[in-house]
């Protein structure tokens, strides 16, 4: 579902002053600065930054709120931000475009409305909808997307689809227009990070996803039998206790919703029950929902720092004022203030953006045996042991799934329904790290 | 620090230098620039681009360059349903796993390779010969986080309980995503070969396994037969 908000931006009058700060950057030269300054009669960057520079913001969280503030208060006009989640009254210390009247309502909806009223000509369009739900052709339209996503899943899924968006020629250079940014902010308690993905031409999201801090887990021996810690008892209810039939649950334990109060509830007390068994104190209610959401308590101030960072590189990217962050800051709060900012090199064999999808032409009418044969010799794959699947089915396989699969080796394409365009993934030994070849088939025209 | 930049000014550079190449007057600029405020020839032209335009070039380019104008009906009509890198990965692990003596991977839907089941046939040890089922699932923000395997035989182990839950330390605390399905795989034979009662998740079993370890082989090749244990009857086995 979605719930696009038309806000006319209407009439209206800056206050006085309202760019004088902005002008001060954007119309003067300097040694950072790679531009044409601003002038009366060419306001370029101005234009942009009012018109034309359109930024999406993922998530309308704690990151977001404070995102979307200072977009608007850097001049940014055009902004379209997403998040699915509603409003709950555990956000208001921190999320401060929500009050308690809006507990239950969009978080997108509201922070939207909350910036559109105060801050005069910003038009901030919500969607309460899944990242997921929207297009390619949704995505191509911004100049930049800002995420403040607590999910690996989504900043995994906005990664892939930029990195795909990127056409690159025939010499591998990526085509500059089809690069759109990504500003990854994340934090995590005291500590926190913004980075900035160039897709294509820096490390990618998934590049550094096997160094990313695992989640805080706990032997399953020890939360069955020797729990210590309040954490152990609600990871028992979780795991057990869902499935104990002895114990009475007012909810289908299938259908567990870690949104659900009722639910929650539910968990806490029978994590409880587990703490008073063992003598281990500290299962409060919010803790079984950091638990059970695998959230860590999130820091207003924390957030603030990061977002800050994450909006300073979107305004130097956009405007080209000064060199932008190259292109990781981690910043750490938990013993007095430290930052570090390095660069994170791309992976070789990143499964998203260490390869580049490449077009093969051929007819319908091949067998998948001729075309591994073809594939096989073409110098450009190297290829020695391929396995393909396409649109989710396995075309042909090696190891386990041989057998289930060598009977495809004499259908044609158009048998086995690889139509045009479509996109067949193929994985071989001789490819380093994760990677894979994404081939794009096209049928010659007779 | 302004890569992006330098991509834009040599494509620009290069566009401008086949453009002069091709016109005696060589005064066009470059018709790719887009917000790049880098119109320095014409500095009178406020060369805006609204981001309609924008977005619509850029849908262009994408395009173009994948197929022909002559198929783009096609093109659009088809799913361009983009692979999910948690099953590109499967894709790779399964593709080159050598499974362990006694390991055999069924796919209940060939096509669906981020699920299956696993029979274990321990080729030595106290439950050689029998035959464990597992069904194991590969989640979507795999490899990040680790496979979930269940036991699907009831069964008198150490680090299997009877609701079927598995301790293995890399499904857990010490998942890493360097491992693999392979490792996963290879973990779980161990389990069978080596029972290990300091993790216990059957702790009658775990203890009678340090305190008398003939009980224990007796128990296990009980149950195995399809005796009772403790009031329980396990699944005849052997
Ligand atoms: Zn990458």
């Amino acid at each position: 579902m979605e719930t696009p908000m038309a806000t006319d931006a209407g009439q209206y009058q800056d206050i006085q002053g309202r760019w004088t700060d902005i002008e001060k950057i954007i119309n003067r030269g300097g040694p950072m600065a790679d531009f044409v300054p601003d002038t009366k009669e060419t306001p370029n960057i101005k234009n942009g930054i009012q018109n034309d520079f359109k930024i999406l913001v993922i998530g309308a969280g704690g990151l977001g709120c404070e995102l979307l503030k200072n977009l608007a208060l850097s001049g940014f006009r055009n902004i379209d931000v997403i998040d699915m989640d509603t409003i709950d009254v555990s956000n208001l210390n921190r999320q401060f475009l929500f009050r308690r009247k809006d507990v239950g309502k969009s978080k997108a909806e509201v922070a939207a409305a909350f910036i559109n009223q105060r801050v005069a000509g910003c038009k901030v369009t919500p969607y309460k909808c899944k990242i997921q739900d929207k297009d390619e052709d949704y995505y191509r339209q911004f100049k930049l997307i800002i995420a403040g996503l607590d999910s690996i899943e989504a900043r995994r899924w906005i990664n892939g689809l930029l990195v795909n968006l990127v056409v690159v020629d025939n010499e591998g250079n990526p085509e500059p227009d089809t690069i759109i940014p990504l500003i990854d902010g994340g934090t995590e308690g005291f500590k926190g990070q913004a980075r900035v993905i160039i897709p294509r031409m820096s490390s990618c999201f998934e590049c550094s996803l096997d160094a990313f801090p695992p989640q805080t887990t706990y032997a399953i021996c020890t939360i069955a039998n020797t729990p210590r810690v309040p954490e152990h008892c609600i990871q028992w209810a979780l795991i057990f206790g869902l499935e104990d039939k002895n114990l009475t649950k007012p909810f289908d334990p299938k259908k567990f919703d870690n949104d659900n109060p009722q639910h929650m509830t539910w968990l806490f007390e029978t994590a409880k029950k587990r703490a008073e068994d063992h003598n281990i104190n500290g299962v409060t209610y919010k803790l079984t929902q950091g638990v059970a959401k695998n959230i860590i308590p999130a820091i207003a101030s924390t957030n603030a720092i990061i977002a800050a960072s994450c909006c300073n590189e979107a305004f130097k990217i956009c405007t080209e004022s000064s060199g932008y962050l190259n292109n990781y800051m981690m910043y750490n709060g938990v013993n007095g203030v430290y930052t570090y900012t390095f660069e994170y090199e791309q992976k070789e064999g990143c499964a998203v953006c260490g390869t580049n999808i490449v077009t093969y032409e051929t007819e319908p009418t091949i067998t998948l045996s001729t075309f591994l044969e073809n594939i096989s010799q073409d110098p450009r794959f190297q290829l020695k042991k391929p396995s393909l699947r396409s649109n989710g089915r396995n075309l042909y396989m090696q190891g386990l799934l041989h057998e289930a699969t060598v009977k495809n080796l004499e259908k044609t394409f158009k048998e086995l329904n690889v139509s045009e365009a479509d996109e067949i993934n193929i994985t071989d030994p001789s490819l380093p790290g994760n990677l894979a070849i994404r081939m794009k088939i096209i049928y010659k025209k007779n | 620090m302004f890569r992006l930049k330098e991509l834009q000014k040599k494509q620009q550079q290069a566009a401008a230098a086949a453009a002069a190449s091709n016109t005696t007057n060589g005064t066009d600029a470059p018709a790719t620039t887009t917000t790049a405020a880098s119109n320095t020839t014409e500095p009178t032209e406020v060369k805006r681009q609204n981001s309609n335009d924008l977005k619509e070039i850029r849908k262009q380019k994408s395009k173009e360059s994948y197929f022909s104008l002559k198929s783009k009906q096609s093109s659009e009509a088809s799913s361009n349903k983009r692979a999910n890198p948690a099953e590109l990965r499967a894709q790779k692990d399964i593709d080159e796993m050598e499974l362990p003596i006694g390991c055999k991977v069924h796919f209940k839907d060939s096509d669906d390779i981020l699920n299956f089941q696993l029979d274990i046939i321990p080729s030595d040890g106290l439950y050689q010969g029998a035959t464990f089922k597992f069904s194991i699932n590969i989640p979507n923000t795999y490899p990040y986080d680790p496979p979930k395997v269940h036991c699907d035989t009831l069964v008198y182990h150490p680090n299997i309980d009877l609701q079927g839950h598995v301790c293995l330390n890399i499904l857990r605390q010490d998942w890493m995503p360097v491992l693999n399905i392979g490792t996963v795989i290879f973990g779980m034979m161990t389990l069978f070969l080596e029972p290990n009662p300091e993790d216990p998740l059957n702790i009658e079993a775990a203890q009678l396994m340090m305190d008398n370890r003939k009980n224990f082989e007796a128990n296990v090749k009980q149950s195995l037969r399809g005796g009772y244990i403790a009031n329980r009857q396990f699944p005849k086995l052997l």
